[in-house]
């Protein structure tokens, strides 16, 4: 059983949501918390795309914070599209000097992810 | 603080001991003169994902691991701790890095746990969904892996995880098709080679090479067949030391290169020249 989470941005979530036969939809994303309204929160990524998270009654998010999410990619109630149901939600703080994550950085990993496939969440086709 | 306890633990130890009291030995280890006794040459530490060791090559129990070919003793890795355990003679970390889930074991020192309660009570501590860096090495009890830890600390700058992860994917591509483009015409032509047809096959000096080789072999042929010299060959003392190379890694690569029927012996079993036809 493969307990990996891709590390994805806003626009992959097709490829991993429940119409697309992704081998996971379980996912990680990392990005600021715009707004939150009641149960519902957006989430900015680096490249300035937005994905709605459903949250659970566990998570805690402080708006204008970066945060990286584990969830579900689910098809939003009402046909909104797809969105993340959170599992998880992890603070990522400014480093020790006052300087916030680098996104750049995040969504070069992103790229290596799907590049290199076979060592972060899919079985090496042999 | 080193203890000098990791020698112990080495994996290739075990290996060539057993090979030591068998009474034969295949010449790399002791003909090697600046080899050591355990292999320390290759003992380096490599950056990887939790995916990659969990499915690390490893057919045998006496074996060594090995991830994209190449022997892994040392490793490196960030990921979250989802669950801390305290037993009576280790603490266990069960670590995820969003690739898979591994479980961390640090033996409990009595002695310099005591330092560390003295001297670490202001700095950031290990806590679960915190995020950690691990040096260890990799273990397996029966059928399941788990890493022996050195040292896991805490991680205070968030950036550590996205460069960690990038470092992993580079050397992973680094044993998969070689070392990067490079000025140098050959170099060129052997990366563009590897990713045009998705294989590792490389043209140096009008001769096909077999995809199989390991890049560390291709360099050694390559720089054999670039140096002058006389029909002789060279000794595996001046390879390793023009290139930069562990003589054990020298020795490794030539033998890959002999099987190959690309290099052959010749003054004596350490010295090498390019086979030409």
């Amino acid at each position: 059983m493969s307990l990996s989470t891709p590390r994805i941005l806003p626009k992959h979530l097709e490829q991993f949501g429940p119409n697309a036969h992704a081998p996971v939809n379980t996912v990680r994303l990392l990005g600021t918390i715009t707004s939150i309204h009641g149960s519902s929160a957006t989430l900015t990524s680096g490249d300035g795309d937005t994905v709605t998270l459903v949250l659970n009654r566990d998570s805690h998010l402080s708006p204008q914070s970066l945060y990286e999410i584990v969830g579900k990619v689910i098809n939003l109630e009402g046909g909104a599209g797809l969105g993340v149901r959170v599992m998880a939600t992890t603070e990522w703080p400014k480093n020790p000097e006052g300087k916030p994550v680098d996104l750049k950085v995040y969504e070069a990993v992103v790229d290596a992810t799907h590049r290199s496939k076979e060592i972060f969440y899919v079985d090496e086709e042999k | 603080m080193d203890y000098g306890y990791g020698n112990n633990y080495s994996t290739g130890y075990g290996a060539q001991g057993a090979a030591d009291g068998g009474g034969f030995v295949g010449g790399e280890v002791q003909s090697s003169p600046a080899g050591g006794k355990g292999g320390y040459g290759k003992d380096t530490v490599r950056p990887v994902t939790i995916k990659q060791i969990l499915h690390a090559n490893h057919p045998h129990p006496d074996a060594e691991f090995k991830i994209d070919g190449d022997i892994v003793t040392q490793l490196t890795f960030v990921g979250q701790i989802r669950n801390i355990s305290t037993q009576a003679t280790n603490i266990t970390y069960k670590v995820d890095d969003g690739t898979d889930i591994i479980e961390v074991k640090q033996w409990i020192d009595s002695e310099s746990n005591q330092d560390q309660m003295d001297t670490d009570s202001g700095k950031p501590k290990l806590i679960e969904d915190g995020y950690c860096r691990v040096w260890g090495r990799l273990r397996a009890f029966h059928d399941k892996r788990h890493v022996q830890a050195h040292i896991i600390r805490p991680i205070s700058d968030y950036n550590e995880i996205n460069y960690h992860l990038l470092e992993a994917t580079a050397m992973h591509l680094f044993f998969k098709f070689g070392p990067p483009p490079s000025a140098g015409g050959n170099d060129q032509k052997m990366a563009q080679n590897g990713q045009a047809n998705g294989n590792t096959s490389v043209n140096v000096g009008g001769k096909e090479l077999p995809q199989n080789l390991s890049p560390r072999a291709k360099m050694v042929y390559k720089y054999l067949r670039e140096s002058p010299q006389s029909n002789e060959g060279q000794h595996v003392q001046l390879i390793a030391s023009n290139m930069g190379l562990e003589v054990n890694d020298v020795y490794r690569a030539a033998e890959e290169l002999v099987e190959s029927g690309l290099t052959f012996t010749t003054v004596d079993e350490h010295t090498w020249a390019v086979l030409d036809y």
